[in-house]
């Protein structure tokens, strides 16, 4: 793959930019209004409950839809205008992609390289197991298949910019770790992602910024380590000492009281630094050693079910 | 660095007429089972059959392509969202639209000379005398035909739809139009309907009837009408609804045809 897209070439402007977006289908708000800003080379995450709105955002990101109310710039174009100009600098992968049936891999690759005024990168494909596969019709493609093809399609022109719904929806285990790498991989070529999913743990493991979108609005915005901490989740502490001392005297520090899993003292705690300190002091006075210790914030899942249980 | 998009998607849209067995029956195997079926059944029937035999076959396999063939075609690839991936792949309106319309009609170039061939070979069909009226007239039938296909595939937002109304003009068009029997041979009241069908007026320019480039003119008038309709029609998929008002627009391009009802 050639050097990704440049992220300087309009100065300090962002990627994407949304401004009291709106849009409806009929009677039905599907948008109620959104803000927010995709930074150069940066990975967002919009993640959201079915329905949400997340698929409306992009696709008017897109240029597939244009917004009832509001304003929508890629790249400082209107993508509902320009989106013959920005297919040479944006890739999307959408989440139900129509490819021509009749069209290999290869011819794919071809066919849409030619249409942005270049040549195919087919080294895009190696990297997503569809070596084998580029003489293959589509339609005779399975569908992780498909979906990695489509992405090969966002990508092989090395966009500024790439707009991927859902991208591991549907994809095995093996492939969807090589898609984190390529993903990874991206950014640190500058390359900005824009990202909808309903993977928390691909949001929490990829992405700069999370936007947290629930009917239509915008319920949360933050890095992932921002959002977590945000909520009212306690952090829960696990120990297991050697002569389990926790167990047999139920110590309890600044109100925190434990609950006990067989050799396990558990606990929430709004302060777990100041817990850990405290409770390594009392197993060192019993004279007593860990044998495991651990620490979980409460995860971005967690944290995305209290928002949405929230609303 | 020149890279004639176009030009590879005409050949993609080409190779999958023949690739895609829906397309190749209705391109191929649909008009030419019907042809020698026809030649050989009407031929024995009624003999002046044979004199406008082979228009008359072209024509058919002209409606077969561009309504029985081409509206489903297209409509199912905006219903896969094949025309959501142009979009964002950067492919222009204008070019998915053009690409299957040009590729059919090289299907259609190889059908009416196979017609053109068997017929005055093996069915003692009467060859065209005049070779420049008859291209004429054969672009003229495509590209309104070509125009009405599309039309077609724009306004329809299922396929189901676009079937229904396909037929709409295909049945008219082969029982009205002078494929199978003489125009002279309709009521008056009929053949003015007729006249509201581009297969009425190709048959009149093939067999070079009184005022025949009137006919030639609005099935040229027609298409570019049909084109320009299509590209305002034009959605790239079925979620984007147009008001129906606007789809009236579509009725625009019968207007070059039914002003021949007038002026006769």
């Amino acid at each position: 793959m050639r050097e990704g897209g440049s992220g300087l070439k309009d100065g300090g402007m962002p990627a994407v930019s949304v401004a009291g977006f709106k849009k409806s289908y009929g009677k039905v708000q599907a948008v109620r209004g959104i803000e927010f800003e995709v930074q150069k080379g940066e990975i967002l995450a919009l993640l959201g409950p079915n329905g949400a709105g997340k698929t409306s955002t992009l696709e008017c990101i897109e240029g597939l839809r244009r917004p009832d109310e509001g304003t929508i710039a890629v790249l400082g174009m209107d993508p509902a205008r320009e989106s013959v100009r920005l297919a040479r600098r944006v890739g999307v992968q959408l989440q139900s992609q129509g490819l021509p049936a009749a069209m290999t891999p290869k011819e794919a690759l071809e066919f849409f390289a030619r249409y942005r005024g270049m040549l195919p990168d087919f080294s895009t494909v190696s990297g997503l197991g569809l070596e084998g596969k580029m003489d293959t019709q589509i339609s005779s493609l399975s569908i992780g298949q498909q979906r990695k093809l489509a992405l090969a399609l966002a990508i092989q022109h090395t966009p500024e910019l790439v707009v991927l719904d859902e991208p591991t929806a549907g994809l095995d285990v093996e492939t969807r770790d090589r898609l984190h790498e390529l993903m990874s991989e991206l950014k640190k070529r500058g390359t900005t992602i824009l990202l909808a999913t309903h993977d928390m743990a691909e949001a929490e493991k990829l992405a700069d910024r999370v936007i947290v979108i629930v009917e239509g609005r915008v319920a949360a915005m933050g890095t992932p380590r921002e959002i977590t901490a945000g909520g009212t989740k306690l952090t829960k502490v696990a120990v297991s000492t050697r002569d389990s001392s926790v167990v047999r005297e139920q110590p309890s520090f600044d109100g925190v009281s434990f609950t006990f899993d067989g050799e396990y003292a558990l606990c929430l705690s709004p302060e777990p630094g100041k817990l850990v300190r405290e409770l390594l002091v009392w197993i060192e006075s019993k004279g007593d050693e860990i044998v495991d210790l651990r620490v979980e914030r409460p995860s971005l899942e967690e944290r995305f079910l209290e928002i949405v249980r929230s609303r | 660095m020149k890279t004639y998009p176009f030009y590879s998607h005409w050949v993609f849209e080409f190779r999958a007429g023949l690739r895609e067995k829906s397309l190749l029956l209705m391109n191929y195997l649909f008009p030419m089972i019907f042809f020698v079926l026809m030649a050989a059944l009407m031929g024995g029937i009624n003999p002046l059959f044979k004199e406008t035999m082979i228009p008359a076959m072209i024509v058919f396999a002209v409606l077969c392509s561009y309504l029985l063939a081409m509206p489903s075609s297209m409509v199912a690839a905006r219903e896969s969202g094949l025309y959501r991936s142009y979009r964002i792949n950067g492919v222009p309106s204008w070019a998915g639209m053009a690409a299957p319309m040009l590729a059919n009609a090289v299907h259609m170039v190889f059908v009416s000379a196979i017609i053109a061939i068997v017929g005055v070979l093996v069915f003692d069909g009467r060859a065209p005398t005049e070779w420049a009226r008859f291209a004429l007239g054969w672009c003229c039938l495509v590209g309104a035909m070509a125009g009405i296909g599309l039309l077609v595939s724009v306004v329809a937002e299922t396929t189901r739809a676009a079937t229904l109304l396909a037929q709409l003009i295909y049945i008219p068009s082969i029982v009205l139009g002078g494929l199978m029997t003489p125009p002279d041979m309709l009521p008056s009241a009929l053949s003015r309907v007729a006249a509201i069908f581009p297969a009425t007026h190709a048959m009149r320019v093939f067999r070079g009837s009184d005022g025949w480039w009137v006919s030639a003119l609005a099935l040229a008038l027609s298409a570019v009408a049909a084109a320009i309709v299509s590209l305002a029609l034009y959605e790239w998929d079925t979620k984007n609804v147009r008001p129906k008002r606007r789809k009236l627009m579509a009725l625009i391009p019968i207007l070059p045809f039914a002003i021949t009802i007038f002026i006769g």
